[in-house]
């Protein structure tokens, strides 16, 4: 009996462990969000009031007020962040095959173009700078969307060849028997069988592309400005605006924790670039 | 050497990244002799090594910075690491909630850091946050980002909650991979849950928790969006108590408009790194 209300009360106590972190995780998103159905007033009122009529209208105001230039930053974001994941995925596939199937460059071209996810961007920051100035790329989608290579290429490679390497020779040769040439048989036959691995990476591309802030702030000024920068410029220039700004930040997460359900499965293979299969 | 198609297929790549190394680094050399400003950025006056001086010697900025960062990355890696494991640990014993317990645990990786780093800067300001006014429902220190000696453990803090997760999900995800025979051997000989831990599930893990400690390390060692947003790498100037390396390298190239001196520190970041990368490479080859 005794050894039963222990073994029980081991259990309570895990329970309770886990429902802190809980409280933890989840607490504050809940703060914003209830933060967003208030008043711009009641959202910022010490002590914060307990009751109160729910106010939806900042998530309508966000889409058709003028005033925030919300609607052209968000455009923007997609834009760049749909372009940078794009034209990785199309550069980076037939690399991650010919990686993948021909041992290409061996271990120094892989740990090469790996060693970019592990450079700080802050290392590009300075001479592409002066670079964009010069070639007219400042404040362009496309100037963003090369930028964001630097960190999508080594990201789609690694997931994509950790994906081809999963996959099965036998699928191409076979159709290469048949006559295909291999490259034909890389597009119609590998490029389909691959395709969970293709989403799962073109969402990691477009998430880490939308919540950039650092190459966005620096290589955009008003044209090409994402919603990360526009968030950061909301903060100085609306400062009294509290709930709308608490509305946009929940119209920007819900996207992306979507996203994340989506591609829950491939998740931990995406974030440890293929080193684990989760 | 002949081109032949595996050639040719990473040739796309290749030149993209090419563009990102030879001339970034070669040009930053370059700017890093420089007196290089916004205004003379084509034609900058030749500095010497001025820069450097500033960086490393008079103005000691790149080592505060580097020091700020090392303790920065201490503080979140291990406490991400020891959540994480926890939690981890936690939830693999919990049965029937696993999936749902999952799914809200990694919540917070999906907040883009800008925006974790403006709720931060709201929920913390002294009249309307509240951060502080539960602090002071509860008798509690009133935490502010203005005082020096809590400005890095505040940012810390928001960055521990968003990617303990990360953490969270490699240990998990590694945990459920383990080999069932293992844990049931462990279970049939009696081997308390301690013990269970410290001789099959710790050596087993060891590979997950490495890729897992150096993937959070890289990215915590160019955190920029949070201690940026919620007090610009301050209080304090130009090296403030939360100017990561780089805070420090945006401040310096764009705020007071001294891109030299922000070269001279990015290259001595990349040489700083690059004898990090090959020590370690060096290591988990082994």
């Amino acid at each position: 009996m005794d050894a039963l209300t222990k073994k029980k009360s081991v259990a309570l106590f895990k329970w309770f462990l886990v429902t802190v972190w809980l409280l933890v995780v989840v607490l504050p998103v809940l703060w914003v969000f209830l933060m967003s159905i208030k008043t711009n007033a009641q959202a910022i009122e010490i002590p914060p009031p307990w009751s109160f009529e729910p106010d939806w209208s900042h998530y309508i105001q966000l889409f058709f007020s003028e005033r925030f230039e919300l609607r052209p930053s968000m455009f923007n974001s997609v834009v760049i962040s749909l372009g940078s994941a794009a034209l990785s995925i199309a550069l980076s596939f037939p690399a991650a095959y010919s990686i993948s199937r021909f041992r290409t460059g061996g271990q120094n071209l892989a740990f090469w173009i790996l060693s970019f996810r592990m450079l700080p961007p802050v290392l590009f920051m300075i001479p592409m700078f002066t670079l964009y100035l010069q070639l007219g790329l400042m404040d362009t989608h496309i100037g963003l969307i090369i930028m964001y290579l630097t960190f999508n290429i080594p990201l789609s490679v690694w997931v994509l060849k950790s994906f081809l390497d999963d996959l099965p020779k036998e699928f191409e040769e076979s159709a290469m028997v048949d006559g295909c040439s291999r490259f034909e048989a890389m597009f119609r036959i590998v490029f389909p069988l691959c395709s969970p691995g293709i989403i799962a990476v073109a969402i990691l591309c477009f998430f880490f592309s939308f919540n950039e802030f650092l190459f966005a702030m620096v290589f955009t000024t008003r044209q090409a400005r994402t919603m990360t920068v526009m968030a950061s410029i909301f903060v100085t220039q609306y400062t009294y605006l509290w709930a709308d700004l608490a509305a946009s930040v929940i119209l920007m997460v819900i996207p992306m924790m979507i996203f994340v359900a989506i591609i829950q499965k491939e998740l931990v293979r995406g974030l440890t670039m293929g080193a684990i299969k989760g | 050497m002949r081109l032949r198609l595996e050639h040719l297929l990473v040739l796309p790549v290749v030149l993209t990244l090419l563009i990102f190394t030879l001339y970034p680094f070669l040009y930053q050399i370059y700017l890093s002799f420089t007196n290089a400003s916004i205004y003379n950025y084509l034609n900058p006056p030749f500095a010497g090594v001025d820069n450097y001086v500033s960086n490393l010697v008079s103005e000691s900025l790149f080592w505060d910075s580097m020091r700020v960062t090392a303790t920065f990355v201490i503080i979140v890696v291990s406490s991400e690491f020891l959540l994480g494991l926890g939690v981890a640990l936690l939830v693999f014993q919990m049965q029937r909630t696993q999936k749902i317990l999952m799914t809200l645990f990694i919540l917070p990786m999906s907040m883009a850091p800008v925006y974790l780093g403006i709720i931060g800067r709201i929920s913390l300001h002294n009249l309307v946050g509240i951060i502080p006014y539960l602090e002071r429902v509860l008798g509690l220190p009133i935490l502010s980002y203005t005082n020096p000696t809590q400005a890095l453990f505040i940012v810390s803090m928001f960055d521990i909650w968003q990617w303990t997760p990360f953490m969270f999900l490699i240990i998990f995800s590694g945990l459920v991979a383990l080999p069932h025979e293992a844990l049931d051997a462990a279970q049939v000989d009696g081997a308390s849950g301690l013990a269970t831990f410290r001789h099959v599930i710790l050596p087993l893990l060891r590979p997950v928790l490495l890729v897992g400690l150096v993937i959070r390390a890289m990215d915590a060692i160019r955190t920029f969006d949070i201690p940026y947003i919620i007090n610009q790498g301050g209080p304090g100037a130009p090296v403030g108590e939360t100017t990561t390396i780089s805070v420090l390298i945006y401040k310096l190239s764009f705020a007071y408009n001294r891109i030299g001196t922000g070269a001279a520190a990015a290259v001595l970041l990349s040489i700083v790194l690059g004898i990090v990368f090959s020590r370690a490479t060096k290591y988990l080859m082994k």
